[in-house]
């Protein structure tokens, strides 16, 4: 009878010291939701600079660079140490400056019904967790977890500021597990140092270098000029992605044939569906090399999937970051 | 320019991805530093070494005959007594290690491929482009890997 009360005695107590230790050790759950907010809100008015080192996988291996960061509000410029290449955003445009190829990129941000309901489709088609995750860059940060409701698109691991709702540290991971590109401040420092002439454009030699611009946002009349028939649309996206708008994108190859750009997006992942006028008589010279017309042909990159298919005289490419079986479908389903 | 400073650019040295001021001050500096020079000589054996690798298949039954070894009961016959036991033990972890590698170069995971021809890298590069202006994206990253990618397409091209 001794022996059984002191059993019981043992059981409750170790019961308890499992429940204390559970509880002391969890870290506090903190609002997911408000943490998205708040790191939606201080893209837009924060100010910051800093160092961040990024690792991304390319061609099977992982390259790492270490760039600067000026941000202010809605302006940011950064500075890529191992490209030699510059980025400013101001507004609604951004400027790529490559000093290795002088090259010039503009592209415009798209300011359309997506961006401006950007949280509600996160929280549609993504799961969220938030808890506090110790320190980045010196200072406290949540953990904000976001995970796909529908199984295929990648996660997203953002650890957030809890002062100012910067993101200090992000992790892009495939469905697989494997971390596709990582990004993390070495250092960072509020307000950000700016002078006059941070945002302003490089002193360069403008005659000596190309501009290109992209994703000028198209009507469908626009983009219907551009490939010279209607385009065509895939029948099956899948579960809560929607229409981002058509844009254009220059094309260097296919005889300098521009291309339109149909872009849908569930809030972090998106799918382009490139369309490009197959010209036949430079159809060798462009690279291209689309299966026959209704083929589908699927390869697969470090950073997405590639799909191509011919149809009419349009060759139809389609990237995404998704298993090869989806991108499939929606490239079978582009008649 | 400082060794330690020389070390952490080698890795993009090596693989051509540094801007021209600082390859040549990298380049200046290995000329006279040997140790940096014997750095830099490791990281381009490794790679050489994993580009050598062919991709090939382990040997059919492998496994199997790992298992069976392990699972087997021990016979009274044993041929060589308790001296022979670890080196067979030795010489099947290396061949299984040997297998392992051969099938991580061979089967690499399903999102871990090489971009695959110059055409399609302008589309993918086209697709980050765009990406890198949502909200949330990894921007330094995608805008990287763009310009890694562009750079690899000139170079093929």
């Amino acid at each position: 009878m001794k022996i059984r009360f002191f059993i019981v005695i043992l059981i409750v107590i170790a019961g308890a010291m499992g429940a204390v230790w559970h509880f002391g050790h969890r870290a506090p759950r903190t609002d997911a939701n408000l943490c998205l907010k708040q790191a939606y809100e201080s893209a837009q008015s924060a100010s910051y600079d800093g160092t961040i080192i990024t690792k991304v996988l390319y061609n099977k291996r992982q390259v790492q660079t270490r760039s600067h960061i000026y941000h202010d509000g809605s302006k940011e410029r950064v500075e890529y140490a191992s490209t030699g290449s510059t980025v400013i955003t101001s507004g609604n445009e951004s400027r790529t400056y490559n000093a290795k190829t002088r090259q010039i990129v503009v592209s415009r941000i798209g300011n359309s019904y997506v961006k401006s309901n950007m949280l509600d489709l996160i929280r549609r088609n993504y799961n969220m967790s938030a808890w506090a995750s110790g320190n980045v860059a010196g200072r406290p940060v949540n953990l904000l977890e976001i995970t796909p409701k529908e199984s295929g698109s990648p996660s997203k691991k953002l650890w957030i500021d809890q002062k100012t709702g910067v993101v200090l540290k992000s992790q892009d991971i495939c469905p697989m597990g494997r971390i596709l590109s990582e990004m993390e401040f070495a250092e960072i420092h509020y307000p950000a140092q700016i002078t006059k002439t941070t945002f302003a454009e490089p002193s360069l030699a403008s005659a000596e270098w190309n501009k290109k611009e992209e994703g000028r946002e198209l009507t469908k009349e626009q983009a219907e000029k551009v490939i010279g028939r209607p385009i065509s649309t895939p029948r099956y996206i899948p579960n809560g992605y929607v229409m981002d708008g058509i844009r254009l994108h220059p094309c260097g190859c296919c005889c300098k044939q521009d291309s339109v750009h149909l872009r849908y997006t569930n809030g972090l992942n998106s799918i382009s569906v490139f369309e490009t006028p197959n010209m036949a008589s430079c159809h060798d010279q462009c690279m291209i090399h689309c299966p026959k017309s209704g083929d589908c042909e699927v390869k697969d990159a470090c950073q997405a999937c590639v799909a191509s298919v011919s149809v009419g005289n349009l060759n139809i490419i389609v990237v995404a970051t998704l298993p090869k079986g989806e991108i499939e479908k929606i490239t079978k389903s582009i008649r | 320019m400082r060794c330690e400073e020389v070390n952490r650019l080698l890795p993009d040295y090596s693989v051509g991805n540094l801007p021209a001021g600082a390859e040549l001050h990298v380049r200046e500096h290995l000329k006279t530093c040997e140790s940096c020079a014997q750095e830099l000589k490791h990281i381009e054996t490794i790679v050489g070494f994993v580009e050598s690798i062919q991709p090939a298949d382990p040997p059919p039954g492998l496994w199997n005959g790992v298992h069976n070894r392990i699972t087997a009961p021990r016979t009274k016959s044993y041929r060589w007594g308790w001296i022979a036991a670890p080196r067979r033990a030795l010489a099947l972890g290396i061949g299984a290690a040997a297998a392992l590698s051969i099938a991580f170069f061979a089967f690499p995971s399903r999102d871990a491929g090489g971009i695959p021809d110059p055409s399609s890298s302008e589309f993918i590069m086209g697709h980050m482009s765009a990406a890198s202006h949502d909200a949330f994206a990894d921007r330094v990253g995608l805008d990287f890997t763009a310009a890694i990618a562009s750079a690899k397409d000139r170079d093929q091209n």
